[in-house]
Formats: structure tokens, C-alpha cells, sequence
């Protein structure tokens, strides 16, 4: 199984592809199972891939399914629609101005946990910086419109989970309205 | 574009500037620079995204993943989250084999009767869920699993098949109620597993020539039929919406 070609895939994505399962589980065995789940399924279905160069896509698409799949299993499966409802009141935009930034990947991926699932999968997606938005749709099934909202009320969620862990010294940047900017 | 279309669509673009020629992306940017306020708000989006798409890369995954993917080895454990057997759908398709089993013990006492198609499905569903599926087979029949791979080609349009041809083939061959079964996995679009069984209509008891009849149960959809040589009993997890399209 370990051929260069398969090397070289493990090598291009099984980093992202954790990051990705890490935002979803919540848990580092669980990222990791679902990781290898999801080579795993490369291994016996990837070579029917007609278009190898929609490997990538592929690799995230089979792990996001796989997670679902996962989930439902455990009985903890929640309607996206009923999430999204429920919490469909916008937190409030913070107003601070831009100032110094630190941010380190515990906190960004403790914060995009705090995110409800429906915004945290295609905000994963969009800082791995891996799929394109048409990408991005296509992986976890969703219209494009879908997810260019999605991703852009995700942020400001995103920048809300942010802001309560960091302390005072450090403040988050965010794009300001334009009716707010001087 | 409206300053609100502009804002949504400028959230999807990549602060790499990877999407910059994408049409959309590209309007959008278009009319943010003539909008000097929006085009602030583009810079300091672009410069806020730099910085968490940064940080989310600090993430590191743990020390021996990538091996143990390169080893080809399964996940060590399952996804350690408890659940409750009967609330789990291979745990509930596990019992329905195990309770099947033990009937078929009780059945073997008896005088016999002849399987009928949804014995067929449900003994699919506790195959399918046995430890033994996993990772799915993937089993010979190169020709028919083109066809059965093809999107244009409704499964009920007739499969053409041989069955000793199907066995020589490598065909994954099971025994189920007392019959010979052959399974074959297949995709459809680039993630969709099928599994289909296939057993010979003279080996089940007779049934009326209804269309598809597609059932659902804790997240395993079922469609079975028959046609003029063979009864069928088509699989797949999560959508029997994806069943209908295949049929």
C-alpha cells in the first residue's frame, strides 16, 4: 500500500485532513481514527477514482461523510437545519479595533469547536485553505450560496468564540461593517 | 452586487489570493474597489483570515499518525464514544443477524420454507454489518461492475448476468437462508458505495413483480426486486434517496 504515489498523498494531505477531523470530533483519537478511516478507504476505493486529481477533494469529502456516518452511529446526530435554526440570532459584532494579534492553533481550533457544526465545517475547510468555496460546497454537499453565507456568518461567530479566550492584551481583528468605517 | 453580496462573497475568498481569478471573486473585488470603504473591509478580511489560517496550521497531528496510515493499519480502536447497541444501526442489524441465526437453528427443525425477498434484504443488512464486511470487498466482475458504475444505466433496465461467470469471477459468494448469494460493491459518482446482492429468483419463494421497493432502517437503505432470472437487494448507508437514482 505504502507506494510513492500513496506516500505522496498521505504526505500532501494527512495533516489537513486531521485538522479538518479534529475541528469536527473534538477529540485527538477520534481526529486521528477518522484520518486513518479515511486513507483506509482510499486504499481499497481511491484507485476507482476516475479523476485523480480530485484526490483531494475526495480525501475530504470521505472524511466528512465518514464523521457524519460516525456520529449518527452514536446516536448523537443533530438536524444541521434544526442547529442552524436554533441558533440563527447573529452573536453580537465585536467592535474592536484592529490591534496587535496572537493567535496560536489551540485556540483557533478550541474556538472553531465552539462553533456550531453547520458554520464550523465549511470555516475548517476555508482556513485549510486546501478547497476552493466551489470545493468547499461540493465536499460537504451544500449550495454555493449556502456556504458563502455560511462562511461569512461563521466568521463572526468565529471572531465571537475567539474574543472570550483571549485576554486583554490580545484583541482579534474583524473586517468593521462599512457604515461603521470612518 | 450590493455591499451585502459583495461582503458574503469576498467571506469565501482565500486571503492566498488563490481565488482572485474565480469570476464571482473577481466581481466582487471589482466593485470593492470602487468602494473605498468596502475595499478596507476586504483588506482587513483578507489580513484576519492570513492570520487564523496561519495559526490553524501550527495545529500539529500526533506523533505516529502519518506511519500508521503508511502501515495501512486500521484504527487502532473504534471512535471511543459509547453507544447504546440498540441505538446503533450495525448494532441493531448485528442483532437482527444473531436473532436470524438463531432462528435459522430453531428453523432447521422445521420443516423448511423457502426464503422469501425481505428475508433476502434483512439477512443483507446483518451481512453487511458483520465485522467480516469491513473494509468493504471489492469484488470481481469487471464488466458488470461498469455497468453497474455507469450513471446513465437504471439497475432495473436488466444486468445481463451469468452466474458462473459472476462466481468465476471472484464474487464475494455467501450463503444465506440456505441459498447461494454473490455480492458485488460498486460506486457511483466518486464517494457513493453500493453493495449488491443478487440471488437466483427460482431459489426464493415466488413474489409478485412489484417495482423497487425501498425501505429504510436506522440509516440502512434497502431496495430490492426482481427480474425475470434473478432477485436482487441493492445497499446503501444513509440516503435512500441515492437508492432511487441508481434504480
Amino acid at each position: 500500500m505504502a507506494d510513492a504515489a500513496f506516500t505522496r498523498l498521505v504526505d500532501d494531505h494527512y495533516a489537513g485532513l486531521y485538522r479538518f477531523a479534529l475541528s469536527l470530533s473534538r477529540s485527538s483519537a477520534d481526529a486521528s481514527d477518522l484520518t486513518q478511516q479515511t486513507f483506509l478507504r482510499w486504499a481499497t476505493h481511491g484507485a476507482t477514482l476516475r479523476d485523480q486529481s480530485k484526490g483531494k477533494s475526495w480525501l475530504f469529502t470521505t472524511l466528512y461523510r465518514e464523521f457524519l456516518r460516525t456520529r449518527r452511529r452514536s446516536g448523537r446526530e443533530q438536524s444541521l437545519d434544526e442547529t442552524f435554526e436554533a441558533t440563527g440570532v447573529e452573536p453580537a459584532a465585536e467592535d474592536s479595533p484592529d490591534l496587535e494579534l496572537r493567535l496560536d492553533g489551540q485556540t483557533v481550533i478550541e474556538a472553531l469547536q465552539d462553533v456550531e457544526e453547520s458554520f464550523r465545517a465549511p470555516l475548517t475547510l476555508f482556513y485549510l485553505q486546501d478547497l476552493s468555496y466551489i470545493e468547499i460546497a461540493e465536499t460537504l454537499d451544500l449550495p454555493i450560496g449556502t456556504v458563502m453565507s455560511r462562511l461569512s456568518r461563521g466568521k463572526t461567530r468565529l471572531r465571537a468564540a475567539l474574543s472570550r479566550r483571549q485576554d486583554d492584551r490580545t484583541v482579534i481583528p474583524f473586517p468593521v461593517p462599512p457604515s461603521q468605517n470612518p | 452586487m450590493s455591499p451585502d453580496e459583495v461582503k458574503n462573497t469576498l467571506a469565501a475568498r482565500r486571503p492566498d489570493g488563490r481565488d482572485d481569478t474565480d469570476p464571482v471573486i473577481a466581481a466582487a473585488l471589482a466593485a470593492a474597489r470602487r468602494d473605498p470603504a468596502l475595499a478596507a473591509l476586504a483588506e482587513r478580511e483578507r489580513a484576519s483570515d492570513a492570520a487564523l489560517a496561519a495559526a490553524l496550521r501550527d495545529v500539529a497531528p500526533p506523533p505516529g499518525l502519518r506511519e500508521a496510515i503508511l502501515a495501512g493499519r486500521a484504527p487502532a480502536a473504534p471512535v471511543p464514544v459509547p453507544v447504546v447497541w440498540w441505538r446503533s444501526a450495525r448494532g441493531l442489524a448485528l442483532a437482527a443477524g444473531l436473532a436470524l441465526v438463531a432462528g435459522l437453528g430453531v428453523w432447521q427443525t422445521l420443516p423448511r420454507a423457502t426464503p422469501d425477498l425481505a428475508t433476502l434484504a434483512a439477512a443483507a443488512r446483518a451481512e453487511y454489518a458483520t465485522p467480516e464486511h469491513a473494509p468493504l470487498v471489492l469484488g470481481g466482475g469487471g464488466r458488470l461492475r461498469e455497468l453497474l458504475a455507469d450513471p446513465a444505466r437504471p439497475l432495473t433496465a436488466g444486468l445481463d448476468l451469468d452466474f458462473a461467470q459472476l462466481r468465476a469471477a471472484g464474487c464475494r459468494r455467501l450463503q444465506i437462508a440456505g441459498i447461494e448469494v454473490l455480492e458485488i460493491c460498486f460506486m457511483r459518482g466518486e464517494t457513493d458505495e453500493y453493495h449488491l446482492y443478487i440471488a437466483r429468483r427460482g431459489a426464493l419463494a415466488p413474489a409478485r413483480l412489484d417495482g423497487p421497493l425501498i425501505a429504510s432502517t436506522d440509516g440502512v437503505a434497502t431496495a430490492t426486486w426482481t427480474d425475470a432470472e434473478h432477485a436482487y437487494v441493492l445497499l446503501i448507508e444513509d440516503d435512500p434517496a441515492k437508492l432511487r437514482a441508481v434504480l
